[in-house]
């Protein structure tokens, strides 16, 4: 059984995607507090990570259960009707920061894997 | 508030809010106004009922994960044993860790199990269950002559067995909070 190209290459990006989530999470919580669909608007948009509603509520919960956002309800002055915004706390900080370190690094290497071998051939 | 909201919108929250029946009522509060005030949100941005639910998933499916964090959550907060193992056998399949610390968990509790069982089978026949050890096996048991046999333990097998099954339940404790705390 084959697998067309088109979907392999879907299914790869997905994966890719998939551990990155988190990182771009917190890191749009380290300036200010964001509610729910605030936070899936920039990681679909900006990040373009194809998160779904159904992903992002039980992801906040998981890293609110391991102390890394804190969660309030809160009520913005022009707008009556209060939300749910998740805040970045000290060990989602030190999480983010490590995250971080982690990825450019990791990102770094593979840009000079990939360009020493196209430079090789 | 809810009667401003499209009949697909409050089916599919009284739905959630139905499969979510397990939780405490404060919690389910909790999850059942973050996803309306959502919903809400996206339909007064001009989605429709439809384009607003679809992204959550069923309604059963969207609680589940919601079941599941909140498991994870009660878990790792009350660090008690019992929402430690059940939040841990819900996370097997979805993370790494989870699985391994599931396995070494069920190894662990194995080998604790055949010692105690062991223990228990001494006490009612000493003279014939033990650590053996003769010229050609070496193995754990029940003997049909002991005289064709050293048996190692003696009585010692009690205290054995009892320190063994406390090592084993602390290890499960640490590998359950490992394998929850990677997975969250």
């Amino acid at each position: 059984m084959t697998v067309e190209p088109d979907k392999r290459s879907d299914n790869r990006k997905a994966q890719l995607k998939k551990g990155v989530v988190d990182m771009a999470l917190l890191a749009l919580l380290q300036k200010r507090p964001r509610y729910g669909l605030e936070l899936l608007e920039d990681l679909n948009g900006e990040g373009g990570l194809d998160v779904a509603e159904g992903t992002i509520y039980p992801l906040l919960h998981r890293l609110e259960a391991a102390g890394d956002v804190e969660a309030r309800w809160q009520t913005e002055t022009e707008n009556r009707r209060p939300r749910k915004y998740y805040a970045l706390t000290e060990s989602g900080r030190e999480q983010l920061a490590g995250m971080v370190r982690n990825w450019i690094e990791t990102r770094d290497r593979i840009d000079n894997l990939i360009r020493k071998a196209r430079d090789d051939e | 508030m809810s009667e401003a909201l499209p009949a697909d919108v409050q089916t599919y929250i009284r739905k959630v809010r139905m499969a979510l029946n397990a939780l405490p009522e404060t919690v389910r509060d909790d999850l059942i106004r973050e996803l309306h005030s959502h919903l809400i949100d996206r339909l007064e941005s001009g989605a429709s009922a439809s384009e607003a639910i679809a992204p959550f998933g069923s309604p059963e499916q969207y609680a589940s994960s919601l079941y599941n964090a909140q498991q994870l959550s009660g878990a790792l907060v009350s660090r008690r044993m019992s929402e430690l193992i059940d939040a841990l056998i819900r996370n097997l399949t979805s993370s790494i860790s989870a699985t391994i610390a599931g396995l070494l968990i069920f190894c662990i509790w194995v080998m604790t199990g055949v010692l105690c069982v062991v223990a228990i089978a001494k006490a009612a026949a000493p003279q014939h269950v033990g650590l053996w050890q003769s010229p050609t096996e070496f193995f754990i048991g029940v003997i049909d002559e002991p005289a064709s046999a050293t048996e190692l333990l003696g009585f010692w097998i009690f205290p054995i067995a009892i320190i063994a099954t406390i090592f084993a339940w602390l290890l499960t404790r640490m590998l359950a909070l490992w394998g929850l705390q990677s997975a969250s």
